[in-house]
């Protein structure tokens, strides 16, 4: 799975605009966004704010968790803590990086809180990968992924999945698996 | 798709691995195949005559009822290897003991179950032992070419197709915000009805 299309389903996501326009509701097979009032609030998915913030129809109010503090808290966290930390949205980066990219001059403090999404997103990569490595050597049953975001999972996709596989396959002796099996009865 | 799915007729990487040969050993006297030993100038094989035969004949043959041959398990499965492989498995160069050191062990005609099934096991522990270096390297997309000779073919897949994920992340994380590309079946069609036309 390409990155974009992690970040095709993190657009769904919800986000405070201010537009500059006024607007009725507008229906869409997700769900209907608006009405749009000048100058009040409203949320609306990512992707419609992106296209409406380079049209210049709106302004984007930072997600909540957008807040260099409260960013710098989960860092420590994380770095105490063994496990992984719960994120305050499944799509964290994915978010981060398209709002800090098209609208940096309404995000307050954006260059910050960029570097401070990156350190966490280093930190439990490395994590990722020693618990990657961790689980194949000690041959581990099953592994517990609480709290990873969707693009941290799709970042081991193209390694992890195979790799399992092959042991599998040796696990059986080079004999067809179970799954096997039933895939060519099927 | 599986990486080490090779029980087709087809398969290349199967056609490969059975290309290996190994030792045989014929219990019984093959008439006017003599040829078949260069040193040898009659016209039959005798029994217990020792030749290097390639794997899919030594398959073949050990798969009829009455066993036609007994074949010596190559040496980069015997125990002196082995030992090699469990002191240090990361620094071996598994690439010039066999390109295909898995498919290969995975691959030997079967004869006891027992005796298959400890090779099965041994060759997990070396793949698991050496995931790291692959782990490693898969973090680093522009790879050094030293490596390569350290691989065998099935870790050299599975870094290929690792490193191109992550080389498809990088550019994501530099890029960001972009267009998803229209598949390429969607433009083939287009070229497709154009050349129609």
């Amino acid at each position: 799975m390409d990155p974009s299309e992690v970040e095709f389903l993190g657009e769904k996501q919800l986000v405070s605009i201010v537009p500059n326009f006024s607007f009725g509701i507008i229906h869409l097979i997700s769900g209907s966004v608006g009405p749009f009032r000048a100058g009040l609030p409203v949320k609306v998915p990512i992707w419609l704010a992106i296209s409406l913030k380079q049209q210049q129809k709106c302004r984007i109010i930072a997600q909540e968790w957008m807040d260099i503090e409260k960013l710098n808290d989960s860092i420590e966290a994380e770095k105490r803590s063994k496990l992984f930390t719960k994120m305050p949205s499944n799509h964290f980066m994915d978010e981060a990086q398209m709002l800090l990219m098209v609208a940096p001059d309404d995000i307050p403090d954006a260059d910050n809180i960029r570097t401070a999404v990156k350190d966490i997103w280093d930190l439990r990569m490395s994590k990722l990968r020693s618990s990657v490595i961790g689980f194949v050597k000690n041959a581990g049953t099953y592994a517990k992924l609480d709290h990873l975001t969707a693009m941290e999972i799709n970042s081991i996709r193209s390694l992890l999945p195979d790799a399992l596989d092959i042991m599998l396959h040796m696990e059986h002796g080079g004999k067809p698996t179970v799954l096997q099996s039933l895939n060519t009865t099927m | 798709m599986s990486f080490l799915n090779f029980d087709s007729y087809f398969s290349i990487t199967e056609i490969l691995v059975t290309e290996e040969r190994i030792q045989a050993e014929f219990e019984q006297s093959l008439p006017n195949l003599g040829y078949l030993c260069a040193s040898s100038k009659k016209d039959d094989i005798a029994p217990k005559t020792k030749l290097d035969i390639p794997l899919w004949l030594a398959d073949a043959l050990c798969r009829r009822g009455e066993s036609i041959i007994n074949w010596e398990i190559p040496k980069i499965f015997k125990d002196s290897y082995k030992e090699i492989l469990e002191a240090d498995a990361c620094s071996v160069e598994l690439c010039k003991w066999n390109q295909y050191f898995y498919e290969l062990g995975l691959r030997l005609p079967r004869t006891t179950t027992d005796d298959n099934h400890k090779l099965a096991e041994f060759l997990l522990e070396v793949f698991k032992s050496r995931f790291r270096i692959i782990m490693d390297s898969e973090q680093n997309p522009f790879s050094t070419p030293l490596l390569r000779g350290q691989l065998s073919t099935l870790e050299k897949k599975l870094l290929v197709q690792g490193n191109s994920g992550k080389l498809q992340l990088l550019t994501w994380l530099n890029k960001g915000v972009k267009h998803i590309e229209t598949s390429d079946v969607i433009d083939n069609i287009r070229k497709r009805k154009r050349l129609v036309v």
